[in-house]
């Protein structure tokens, strides 16, 4: 699998962290729907799909924390 | 199950193939959610039904990080409000996204230096959900959506077009 560049993992990192938040924090899905794609453009598909799905379970603790009742 | 068989459909294709089933499932999955957003189409709630949707939300999750595009309408076809929905949805990802990851570990997907520059990014995380938790009740969820449909439809034709 070809491995991105260190500059263009760590903006695409940035950029899938606060967007993949900010959209699990508000509307709770569609966020790879979204991010999947865009992230594909400038990455490898493989690098894509495996730095969204680390990204996105960071996230769910940090919901369950706002969300739990 | 989904996400097993989805990530068994995934490991090995180049990245070529990768990526037009990445924009196919995606369009797909835009339209989907379009036709939930500006119809009364709601899934029922039979046993096969939410079985199904089980599935196809698994392979979703796999092959486009995209479960919620299926739960999301099934859960609100309950009749919770907003802030169930998040939070039932996202208890229901947690374990889904657990055996996710570690396939994607598994097929070479996720990398130890993915890893630590998502650990890294974790502030930036962190600021975006209280950002998107402190908005979410004031949120006009249908534009908002239609806004991210249309990012996902233009990015998914990019990648089926290029």
């Amino acid at each position: 699998m070809p491995e991105p560049s260190l500059e263009v993992l760590a903006a695409a990192t940035a950029l899938a962290a606060f967007v993949a938040g900010f959209l699990r924090g508000s509307l709770g899905g569609g966020i790879g729907l979204a991010l999947t794609p865009i992230l594909t453009l400038a990455l490898p598909a493989q690098s894509a799909l495996g730095l969204t799905g680390f990204v996105l379970i960071l996230a769910d603790p940090i919901i369950l924390r706002y969300y739990w009742r | 199950m989904g996400i097993l068989i989805g990530v068994w459909l995934i490991s090995g294709m180049p990245d070529h193939w990768l990526r037009r089933l990445i924009g196919s499932v995606a369009l797909a999955l835009a339209l989907l959610q379009l036709v939930f957003l500006t119809t009364r189409i709601r899934m029922g709630h039979h046993g096969s039904v939410s079985a199904g949707v089980g599935v196809l939300a698994g392979m979703a999750s796999s092959i486009a990080n995209s479960a919620g595009v299926m739960l999301g309408p099934y859960l609100a076809g309950l009749g919770l409000f907003n802030a169930a929905v998040v939070a039932t949805g996202g208890a229901a990802l947690v374990t889904a996204n657990c055996l996710k990851v570690l396939s994607y570990w598994s097929i070479g997907f996720l990398t130890w230096r993915m890893i630590w520059m998502a650990l890294l990014a974790w502030p930036l995380l962190y600021l975006g959900s209280w950002l998107g938790w402190r908005v979410n009740a004031y949120l006009p969820r249908r534009l908002f959506a239609l806004v991210l449909i249309g990012i996902a439809i233009a990015g998914s034709l990019k990648l089926l077009l290029t």
